[in-house]
């Protein structure tokens, strides 16, 4: 072990580096989190319940989007497709997960038992009523759980925003290595940073499947 | 399009570095993940919780901070600096070992406990029995889910190009800082990538249908994420 003289001063020093690469990655997060899950939705009900004449699209755009790497994509919409840094970012992170969750949503969709399909018809619900009311919400609730997980993927993918040039934690923790040569102690804190976060987004989603839960006990 | 097949060579041999280490790295967190995953249910508490927290935390962490972790920290623990490769695989095996006892231990959970005991009563030991009876089992029930980590293995070493690995997409990058064609450099690599992992995907759920033939399997689905 070569003595290291540890200085935590730096980041006390540079706090506000890392309070704007905090508040960077979290409007990253949060933009592309409600994107991806819209564009998710949509794909996998549409994938779900179109005509394979139509369908196949929608599962031509799941399985192309999720087979190719975060930074390449991020790099085609800001280097190629010349989107500023923050939508280029958003849009990759965002069609990137949104195949996942299309994936998700399909199987929520499959779990739920035919009979309510049914019952639903035979009440005189139209296709559209039926996903809105019936199918959509339940599927939903079932998969909070893989849902959460793919939120996660949210935030620690959103570090590679920084390979474009997006100001947000990874990359201030380089500043502040570049800054000081005190790289240990600005991944540390950065690290702990992403670790709250995700803590976070699973104590969000642990929420929102009592809250679901607690609704369908009431009726 | 002429750009690219001008370029091709250099980056063919990007492409080369990608699939070693994928490979390598695929084969360094199956062995790192098997030891893990059997710590994770060691029925020493001691054992079971430095585990638990190595998985559990580990998967909170974004790749590209575990890759900047391991080039500032083995430096400094060891007194040398770390090639660029050398440090993309400690961080993907690292990273995605955390992954594998994941999925190693849903793998070992499939195999009936009949079967244990049965071996465990025709005199194995437990090691033996874990060794040659349980580990084969799982091994196999776990197939499509380690097919889906080497896809985000595949993914992830692409941003072994932070650190300075002329893999795939860093030897594409190269060849875009010289000529500045993006569109059609990055539009080529993303196929590239497509190609491979769609290929492996569908490797994938091909066994993952053999195997669902009346068979207890952990499905490749849960297990693609990044």
């Amino acid at each position: 072990m070569v003595s290291y003289q540890f200085d935590w001063g730096v980041l006390l020093q540079y706090r506000g580096l890392l309070l704007e690469g905090l508040v960077a990655t979290v409007e990253l997060v949060a933009i592309s989190l409600l994107v991806s899950l819209g564009l998710g939705v949509l794909v996998g009900v549409a994938r779900t319940f179109l005509p394979p004449a139509f369908s196949w699209i929608f599962g031509a755009y799941t399985e192309f989007f999720r087979n190719i790497p975060p930074i390449v994509q991020f790099f085609f919409w800001y280097f190629a497709a010349n989107f500023d840094v923050l939508p280029a970012a958003v849009i990759g992170l965002s069609v990137f997960t949104s195949a996942y969750i299309a994936e998700i949503i399909r199987s929520g969709i499959q779990a739920i038992p035919r009979t309510q399909v049914e019952a639903a018809r035979s009440s005189g619900m139209s296709t559209l009523q039926l996903i809105v009311y019936i199918l959509l919400p339940q599927a939903l609730i079932r998969v909070i759980p893989p849902l959460g997980i793919e939120f996660i993927n949210i935030v620690k993918n959103s570090a590679i925003a920084m390979t474009i040039g997006y100001t947000e934690l990874t990359f201030q923790s380089q500043e502040i290595e570049a800054k000081t040569f005190r790289g240990f102690e600005a991944a540390t804190a950065v690290t702990v940073l992403y670790i709250a976060l995700a803590f976070a987004v699973v104590i969000i989603m642990h929420g929102f499947e009592r809250l679901a839960r607690l609704d369908i006990r009431r009726g | 399009m002429d750009v690219i097949l001008a370029n091709l060579p250099y980056m063919m041999r990007g492409l080369e570095l990608t699939i070693v280490l994928s490979i390598v790295s695929l084969a360094g967190s199956f062995a790192a993940g098997t030891f893990l995953a059997l710590l994770r249910m060691s029925p020493w508490w001691w054992l079971r919780w430095p585990a638990i927290v190595y998985i559990d935390v580990v998967r909170m962490i974004p790749l590209i901070m575990v890759i900047f972790w391991v080039f500032f920290l083995i430096p400094i623990v060891t007194g040398h600096p770390v090639t660029p490769i050398v440090a993309a695989l400690t961080a993907l095996i690292g990273f995605n070992s955390s992954y594998m006892a994941e999925v190693i231990r849903a793998g070992i959970q499939t195999v009936p406990t009949g079967l244990v005991e049965a071996a465990r009563s025709s005199g194995l030991s437990h090691l033996q029995a874990t060794a040659r009876i349980v580990l084969p089992i799982a091994l196999k029930n776990m197939l499509p889910a380690i097919v889906s980590r080497f896809i985000a293995l595949f993914m992830g070493t692409s941003l072994a190009y932070i650190i300075g690995a002329t893999e795939f997409f860093r030897a594409a990058n190269d060849i875009n800082n010289r000529v500045f064609r993006p569109y059609e450099i990055y539009t080529f690599v993303a196929i590239v990538y497509f190609v491979f992992c769609y290929a492996l995907s569908l490797i994938g759920r091909a066994l993952e249908r053999r195997l669902s033939r009346g068979q207890r399997h952990i499905s490749g689905q849960s297990m693609t994420s990044a």
